[in-house]
């Protein structure tokens, strides 16, 4: 079995070494896609949104309530329209993806206790967009709205400002948002999205790893086979999900709280895991292009799957109970986790557990795979592939 | 004549290889029930919260009950202590705290400004940003309610107390799709991007089967006709895809399906030329496999979809437009979907995808004549054909 188990490994590092597929797909693209995320997310908020305006009113009220919006760095005023006719048509085309409408006689209404309103329009067509929009426009007009109420009370009770103030203010909330304050999508989306691809590199590669002519050894050297196919994808999966969430912390700055022997761990949760499951495909689906789109539909789409972007909590019950068969489903929510929050081992410890316990069962049903073969194969076809090893060994 | 009939062979090709078939026609359509099932709830509601209420007041009990009557809210804990709380939303079983400090009634009431502190975990935006706009409605109303209240308690009419409390109002209209919904965001782009990853892998695999044929002679019009050829599956099931997600998940078709169709065409082109040169360079359809589905996630993410291409560095975007295409067409095919836009706001990626064809196509030409020249014949133009009976038959199509 230990012979079985070191061939495998030699073999696979041989082919790696030789073919260089293995380490493009475990180290090359991940690497890439590390650089390019973190140079794309930068930013890590939306900035200078294309904002139109159209002031009806004209009033030293409503031009700082534009002010304020050209001078907030998520919009970018880029229009000052006389009419909502025009508007529209700058939305058809994607010239402005935000637009505020202030009603004529607005300053006046104020005064006169009218209560009049803004009108603010979304292109809701750009959720990211929209979103951070909305929550910028509220957090200035709910400013400037209590500077009013503060005006309107001094005037209307003849109060000192401190007094006004406490009044208007009388009902006081605190936000904070925890871990990732700015609610920036660089510590969001990246953690999770590179994992993700190396968990597919992981399983796509380890989907034809048992090759024909390992099925005709002797049983023992199968399951040293099954053992060290899973020991070398899992290791090297484990490296690059390593290096994946170090060069986000040290090129990027996503911040990395948790332990470094914690991430290992989870790291290496998820890459035996995986591996695990892409040796048990390869030992009962014997054509490698089949097997490979299962493993892709199983793994690629995992970051929308198993919840790291839409959470299960908002998903129907079938997809809650169904995901959660899914190796990244115990991985990426702790990764991130462990990173922004610095979550030790003994939080993960339910899902570390299950992790390992997947591993166990697929490694089990993977040496049940390559036992159960060993008459079907034909001569031919294994003298074949052996002759292509050989090749590469 | 002689492009028809090539196309008419790689029709028959497609339709003799079951596997093929299969993921052109229902890869897309499979796709599009998984991935629209996960956003059938349009809203992410019973966010488990926690409460930590130390004043226990009328006042601070309405605060509560305003979250608990919340669909987006359950309040499933009730904290003990600030350590608790904060355990909590440390440990992923709260997304959010409350915290209403002791006398904060009393204090409301004696004008000295008290503070209820609301934690939101911010390492899902999703629903932090949910967790966050829902609260400061709630609070809107709240806080309204006490100004209002103290108002009056110094003497201001009710009504006049109110309009002095509302000051202004302001309100949103969201345009295209008003309850910014993730399945009408997400879809139509994931939808697009089944329709690259179908025609990259099955290219793919019939440029490694016909690769000699391809490149014995008129490689630019057997790679063309290809292209059509598999398209001519591909695209009709994109359209069944937003069919379906149409019919089955409510997805808004605004705009002019022509030039759906358009932009589709325009893109199975462009996105064949990477198709066809990592085929060629690989010349091995298990790494063509696996390279395509490695690649699908990175052309996602980087194509200005989720993450629009003004908010990224002007060099990296160029970057991406010379490489991949996908940056052309996914805003914009989604763009006419959901908002309509007529053919003057896509035109530039139109022309966009036409460029990069026309960059990329002769050198996907070039690539595979080099790669599948025979060794025994390095020039295949100078080289006799093979013993067929009709040169247009390509080995898959045999």
């Amino acid at each position: 079995m230990l012979r079985g188990f070191f061939t495998a490994i030699r073999t696979e590092w041989q082919m790696a070494v030789r073919e260089k597929m293995i380490l493009v797909i475990l180290f090359l693209i991940p690497v890439l896609v590390n650089l390019m995320l973190g140079y794309e997310l930068y930013q890590n908020q939306i900035k200078n949104i294309p904002m139109a305006v159209v002031d009806m009113d004209n009033s030293s009220l409503s031009r700082t309530i534009v002010r304020q919006f050209s001078e907030n760095e998520t919009f970018a005023v880029r229009y000052y329209l006389d009419n909502v006719s025009e508007m529209e048509r700058l939305f058809q085309e994607n010239k402005i993806r935000v637009a505020m409408v202030i009603p004529p006689a607005f300053a006046k209404d104020v005064v006169a206790l009218k209560s009049p309103t803004i009108l603010m329009v979304y292109d809701g067509s750009q959720l990211a967009v929209a979103a951070a929009a909305k929550s910028r426009a509220s957090e200035i007009l709910l400013t400037l709205k209590t500077g009013v109420l503060l005006k309107q009370i001094q005037a209307r009770l003849d109060v000192p400002e401190d007094m006004a103030k406490k009044m208007a203010l009388a009902v006081n909330f605190n936000y904070r948002t925890l871990y990732n304050p700015t609610r920036g999508y660089k510590n969001f989306l990246n953690i999770g999205l590179c994992a993700a691809l190396v968990q597919s590199g992981i399983g796509l590669l380890s989907v034809s790893a048992i090759r024909d002519f390992e099925l005709t050894r002797s049983k023992l050297q199968r399951i040293g086979h099954v053992l060290g196919k899973v020991a070398f994808y899992g290791g090297l999966g484990c490296l690059s999900l390593f290096l994946s969430a170090i060069m986000q912390n040290w090129l990027f700055q996503v911040p990395f709280r948790g332990r470094l022997g914690d991430e290992l761990l989870l790291a290496a949760a998820l890459s035996f895991a995986v591996a695990g499951l892409g040796v048990m495909i390869s030992s009962w689906l014997r054509e490698p292009l089949i097997a490979t789109i299962v493993a892709a539909v199983l793994l690629v789409p995992d970051t929308v799957l198993a919840g790291y972007t839409w959470p299960r909590l908002a998903m129907p019950g079938a997809y809650q109970k169904a995901v959660a068969f899914l190796p990244f489903t115990h991985f990426a929510d702790n990764q991130r986790d462990l990173m922004l929050k610095g979550l030790t081992a003994a939080y993960m410890r339910q899902d570390l557990i299950w992790l390992a316990i997947f591993t166990a069962a697929m490694i089990i049903l993977a040496i049940l795979g390559t036992l159960r073969l060993k008459t079907g194969l034909g001569e031919e076809k294994a003298r074949e592939s052996e002759a292509a090893a050989n090749e590469v060994s | 004549m002689r492009f028809l009939r090539l196309v008419a062979g790689e029709l028959r090709a497609v339709t003799r290889q079951p596997v093929t078939l299969i993921i052109l026609l229902f890869g897309p359509l499979f796709l599009t029930l998984l991935f629209g099932g996960v956003y059938v709830h349009t809203y992410l509601e019973d966010v488990p919260i926690a409460v930590l209420d130390e004043d226990n007041s009328s006042l601070s009990r309405m605060i509560i009950t305003q979250f608990a009557e919340n669909e987006r809210f359950y309040i499933k804990y009730y904290a003990a202590s600030r350590e608790e709380l904060q355990d909590l939303i440390d440990s992923r079983r709260a997304y959010m705290g409350l915290y209403i400090p002791p006398n904060f009634a009393r204090d409301v009431t004696s004008l000295k400004s008290s503070e209820v502190l609301i934690l939101v975990d911010g390492t899902n935006v999703i629903i932090g940003n949910n967790c966050y706009a829902e609260a400061a409605n709630i609070i809107q109303t709240v806080a309204a309610g006490v100004g209002i209240k103290i108002l009056t308690a110094k003497g201001v009419l009710p009504p006049t107390a109110e309009s002095i409390a509302l000051a202004f109002a302001f309100n949103d209209r969201t345009l295209y799709d008003p309850r910014l919904t993730y399945m009408n965001y997400l879809l139509p782009g994931f939808v697009a991007v089944f329709l690259q990853q179908v025609m990259v892998s099955s290219l793919g695999l019939s440029v490694i089967d016909d690769g000699p044929t391809l490149a014995r002679d008129n490689t630019f019009l057997r790679l063309a006709a290809k292209v059509l050829g598999y398209g001519f599956f591909a695209v009709p099931a994109t359209f069944a895809s937003l069919g379906m997600a149409h019919e089955l998940f409510h997805i808004p078709i605004r705009g002019n399906l022509w030039l759906v169709l358009l932009l589709s065409v325009t893109f199975i082109f462009a996105v064949s030329c990477p198709a066809a040169i990592m085929a060629s360079l690989l010349k091995d359809k298990l790494k063509t496999y696996q390279l395509s589905f490695m690649l699908s996630l990175p052309t996602f993410v980087s194509s200005g979809y989720v993450w629009p291409t003004a908010q990224m560095p002007p060099n990296l975007v160029r970057m991406i437009k010379a490489l991949w295409p996908l940056i052309y067409f996914h805003r914009p095919f989604a763009d006419v979907i959901l908002k309509g836009v007529p053919f003057a706001a896509v035109k530039d990626s139109i022309a966009g995808m036409a460029v990069y064809t026309l960059v990329w196509f002769p050198v996907a030409v070039w690539v595979v004549k080099k790669r599948f020249a025979s060794p025994s014949c390095p020039v295949p133009t100078t080289c006799p054909a093979p013993t067929t009976s009709d040169d247009s038959v390509s080995p898959a199509q045999a």
